[in-house]
């Protein structure tokens, strides 16, 4: 798979959809970037700066929704895509991310590995 | 001799003259007083008549006044029944109300403005006396009814005759009768005025006093209500507005309240004037499931009273409201939404991880990679592990409440199990590298009667829970001593120099009879106060450990172990300090086998 050489960041804590969507992106060429809790996601966010960011809500430490918040506080992080990956419970946050400003919303449980990483490439204008 | 004869006789003549005028004058004596006597029979006839006409009206007043403590109707019943034994032009009265004064006059004949001004004028002279106030024309609410008004009737007013108006001690008003005849009004007539105007005012004393202590009968009862009622006249003034009714919507709860102060403090949750027109002109109980009203939930019932009295049955009163408090059951109801949906989102994440996982190792670069293969199965292996032990939680729990949580007591030697459960977390210890020891009061009873396999389950749960809070370093005790009856718990760990975190006065054991306690105190992150009041809450806990994202378990550990502990009749219980660690207990009754 020729290299895509875009960056992406995966912050998730669920392990085991992280460990999935890390190996997919890596397979399709991408560069990966991961994090478990959303204070290490904001940090390399700005230090790496991902062409998209591939979001969870729930985390502890910080959660999706502050995480959000504050990256959208940033000159570079306003404008940066973000898919949040969420579960159909977070609904209430849903609300509260459109205005955060998010690009698209994928319930985890039914979308595939491939699925995600079709969107991705949709936003990113990737073939 | 002839001269004797002739004196004789003349006697007797004399005699006889004598006793004719006497018998005459007598006769004229008796006829007068025959006279007078009939006289006296005819005025007692009269006063008999009139004494029946009394009792007739007062009769007829007494019943309807009964139904009735409108005071204008009374005095208007009065009016009525007036012109049958007194002459007037006109009759009038005057009452007093908190903001006018009701001024109402009856021509039996007409008369001219100028009369009336004149009637006016003697009444507000009348009333300003007894009441020894001011009273302004401007304050007169005036109606005229009964013969018209003709101008070149320039009759005065030549006979005029007032009666206070009494109730309850009180003067609210004067009834007058005048007349353009003069000389009429004398006390005779009068007299019966007195005692109508009397008997009408005492029964609606009486009648006054009867409703007050009813009243205040109704007003005790439902100020001890916990929810909250409103009751109102048919024209909205509040009768009663309980304490729960006005604490619901921030109203002092003394002194008085008007319907516009609820409404005010209402705003627009809740349109009460609305409901209580409706509720009156549907002549139904409408009924609001959900209003929020600082804070709290409300079910609010608004009714029509209706009246049972015979006369006036079905005629509307007024209106009741009713607050009654759901917040309560809100709560529980929202919780349980809540319990509901984070368990399947639990049990949901998993089986996703496991789905993704399988998907993913169809690949041929993941079969071929023998270490990220590995690294799958190892996900697939938690993935399933972490659901099973939701399920069987939610089993147990189910259990316990279903009250079919099965304990099978035998003599148990509790050192052992607890040891067991130690050589299990070791090598969990080693590798956290944390300090785990066991330290055991000597005098210990050998043997228990308990649950083996159920205690060891409380075990693994609390020692399980010391090593998900407790940091590199730290350290684990697991002490075991003996409880005395009456003792504080927190001192016996005291003065027997245990690690210890004191714990709050719901969990201490002073009344507990003596036991055997078993006490696991970490040095992990502690538990913050509010999160302590949640510790052994099925839906609260379970919220609690979902939402923090920390998939630490499913807090419901902890419910588990309170269910078995209990069904020992044992008392399970912790103290923490945040930052510093915890010390979770449970104690088990000893009895002599």
């Amino acid at each position: 798979m020729e290299k895509i050489n875009k960056k992406i960041l995966i912050i998730e804590d669920e392990e085991t959809v992280l460990r999935v969507l890390v190996t997919k992106f890596t397979h399709e060429g991408f560069k990966v970037f991961e994090a478990k809790d959303g204070e290490e996601g904001l940090a390399k966010a700005l230090e790496e700066k991902p062409a998209l960011i591939l979001l969870d809500i729930i985390m502890p430490k910080m959660d999706g929704m502050t995480f959000l918040k504050r990256l959208r506080k940033d000159n570079w992080g306003k404008n940066v895509p973000v898919i949040i990956l969420t579960n159909l419970s977070d609904d209430r946050n849903i609300a509260e991310a459109m205005e955060g400003g998010v690009y698209d919303f994928l319930v985890k449980s039914s979308w595939e590995a491939e699925d995600v990483v079709r969107r991705v490439k949709e936003r990113l204008g990737i073939q | 001799m002839q001269n004797t004869i002739i004196i004789i006789s003349l006697l007797f003549s004399a005699l006889g003259v004598a006793m004719g005028i006497f018998y005459y004058w007598q006769f004229l004596h008796l006829e007068k007083q025959y006279k007078n006597l009939e006289r006296e029979k005819k005025k007692q006839q009269e006063v008999m008549g009139r004494k029946m006409y009394e009792l007739a009206i007062l009769k007829e007043l007494g019943e309807r006044v009964g139904y009735s403590l409108n005071i204008e109707k009374i005095v208007d019943i009065i009016i009525c029944s007036l012109n049958q034994f007194i002459e007037f032009s006109a009759v009038s009265y005057m009452l007093l109300e908190p903001e006018k004064i009701i001024f109402k006059i009856h021509l039996e004949k007409s008369v001219s403005h100028k009369f009336i001004d004149d009637v006016r004028e003697r009444m507000l002279k009348s009333l300003s006396a007894l009441l020894e106030r001011e009273f302004k024309k401007s304050e007169i609410d005036e109606s005229l009814a009964g013969a018209i008004i003709v101008e070149d009737i320039n009759e005065p007013v030549r006979s005029f005759f007032n009666i206070p108006l009494v109730i309850n001690e009180k003067v609210v008003g004067v009834l007058t009768v005048a007349h353009t005849k003069a000389n009429l009004y004398q006390e005779e007539e009068m007299t019966i005025l007195y005692k109508i105007v009397k008997q009408a005012s005492q029964a609606i004393s009486r009648l006054q006093e009867v409703i007050a202590t009813e009243q205040s009968k109704l007003n005790s009862m439902v100020a001890s209500m916990t929810d909250g009622v409103i009751m109102t006249d048919k024209d909205y003034r509040i009768l009663v507005a309980n304490p729960a009714a006005r604490l619901a919507v921030n109203l002092p709860t003394q002194g008085e309240v008007t319907i516009f102060n609820f409404i005010e403090n209402l705003g627009n949750k809740f349109d009460i004037r609305g409901k209580l027109e409706a509720s009156v002109k549907l002549d139904k109980i409408l009924i609001t499931d959900e209003v929020l009203i600082n804070d709290k939930f409300y079910k609010i019932f608004v009714a029509p009273v209706k009246s049972n009295l015979p006369m006036t049955k079905g005629e509307i009163l007024g209106g009741v409201i009713i607050f009654h408090d759901i917040t309560p059951e809100k709560e529980i109801e929202t919780l349980r939404e809540d319990f509901t949906s984070m368990m399947v989102h639990e049990l949901r994440s998993p089986l996703d991880g496991i789905k993704k996982i399988s998907k993913l190792m169809e690949e041929d670069y993941i079969r071929k990679d023998k270490k990220s293969y590995n690294e799958f199965i190892q996900l697939i292996y938690k993935d399933s592990s972490k659901m099973l032990e939701i399920v069987n939680d939610l089993l147990d729990v189910a259990k316990l409440e279903a009250g079919k949580l099965e304990i099978n007591k035998e003599p148990t030697n509790l050192k052992k199990i607890i040891n067991e459960r130690l050589d299990y977390y070791k090598i969990m210890a080693t590798e956290a590298v944390l300090k785990l020891d066991f330290i055991s009061d000597q005098n210990l009873p050998v043997e228990i009667n308990l649950d083996p396999q159920k205690i060891s389950q409380v075990l693994n749960n609390l020692i399980g829970n010391s090593f998900k809070y407790t940091k590199t370093g730290g350290e684990i005790f697991i002490q075991a001593f003996i409880h005395q009856k009456g003792q504080d718990l927190n001192q016996e760990a005291k003065s027997k120099k245990l690690k210890w975190f004191n714990v709050p006065e719901k969990y201490n054991l002073t009344d507990f009879p003596s036991a055997v306690v078993v006490a696991i105190t970490d040095t992990g992150i502690g538990i913050s106060e509010k999160n302590q009041t949640l510790l052994f809450n099925k839906f609260k806990q379970f919220k609690a450990s979902a939402l923090s994202g920390e998939k630490k378990g499913t807090g419901l550990g902890l419910v588990i172990a309170k269910g078995i502990i209990e069904a020992h009749e044992g008392r399970i219980g912790a103290g923490s300090i945040e930052g510093q660690g915890s010390t979770f207990y449970f104690a088990l009754p000893i009895v002599k086998i």
